[in-house]
């Protein structure tokens, strides 16, 4: 289970910077993943970290995922989609830092998304909340209590980025999860005309 | 010739950003809401809207409780596009029960969105 989980990391990962172009490797294999430290007084630290609700399909709640992304403003800065001008963005604007922080949300929010819509592909549905942006202290304790399964990733300029994934055992997932035919979800980049017409 | 206008619902301003840069490009006018609450606001205040792209997880009003919400108060005039990194089936079909023409699955692709727009704005 949590092999499969490290591979759907890394293929969400990789495929959700890949689109922004940024080139992202893992730097460990499943199994090797050395113990994360962060510093709480990193200042160049860009976080951010969101609540998998687990679908409610049963007679009991079903108890909550949780997914952690840590990089740095610059992998963040170097990821953000066209914006019309090409001033690079500073650790000593403050302004600079609010638009940071919320595309690391956005960023978190994305992979979010496309994590669950795999698992509710294979029948586990959790559904994602409000991100939350972390400081380099609320990262530190959030990396060290969460457990799960840690993937780091390099980038083509050696910047790195971790992704935490902690979902609850098997067991526990609602009996919802395992219903037959729960049918695929709509990937990434994909669009669906609701009125029956595919041809926008 | 007046341009079109686009709402955009999004919490995200740097997808904003990149949704308001695309759809300038092709030509339309575009207004931007930080969530439901404001977008609906927005909408009240534009009566000729010609279409409103719309974000799914966002604080105050989500996306599909503002679509629920305009067509209640009967202000849903125009076709709605959800975009959003979720997908899950149950998702689409209540957006379809609520009347949105299409799902869009984030990260936002330009031409896509541009040729979805094209094809729903009234």
């Amino acid at each position: 289970m949590t092999q499969r989980i490290h591979r759907l990391i890394v293929d969400c990962t990789s495929r959700l910077f890949s689109a922004y172009g940024v080139v992202l490797r893992p730097a460990n294999t499943f199994g090797d993943a050395a113990p994360v430290t962060i510093d709480p007084l990193d200042s160049n630290l860009a976080a951010a970290a969101i609540e998998l609700r687990g679908v409610r399909s049963g007679p009991r709640p079903s108890p909550p995922g949780r997914l952690l992304f840590v990089s740095s403003f610059e992998l963040v800065a170097k990821s953000r989609p066209p914006h019309g001008h090409d001033t690079p963005l500073s650790t000593t604007s403050a302004g600079d830092w609010i638009y940071v922080r919320d595309w690391t949300r956005e960023l978190t929010n994305q992979l979010a998304g496309s994590v669950t819509n795999h698992l509710a592909g294979s029948g586990a549905y959790f559904s994602p909340r409000q991100p939350a942006a972390l400081n380099a202290a609320a990262a530190r304790l959030e990396m060290r209590s969460l457990g799960g399964v840690n993937v780091r990733f390099v980038s083509d300029d050696k910047r790195d980025v971790y992704v935490v994934l902690a979902l609850p055992p098997e067991e526990d997932r609602p009996s919802g999860a395992r219903l037959s035919g729960a049918g695929e979800v709509a990937g990434p980049g994909s669009v669906v005309m609701l009125d029956g017409d595919d041809d926008a | 010739m007046l341009r079109k206008k686009v709402l955009v619902v999004d919490d995200s301003v740097v997808v904003r950003q990149q949704v308001a840069l695309a759809l300038q490009g092709a030509g339309y006018d575009v207004l931007e809401a930080g969530d439901g609450v404001e977008g609906r606001q927005r909408v009240m205040a534009t009566p000729d809207l010609a279409m409103m792209v719309c974000d799914l997880n966002m604080p105050e009003m989500d996306g599909l409780e503002l679509v629920a919400t305009l067509k209640a108060e009967g202000l849903l005039t125009f076709p709605v596009t959800m975009l959003t990194s979720e997908g899950r089936p149950e998702l689409l079909a209540r957006a379809k029960g609520l009347g949105a023409r299409a799902w869009m699955i984030k990260p936002v692709v330009p031409a896509q969105l541009i040729a979805v727009v094209n094809k729903l704005a009234k």
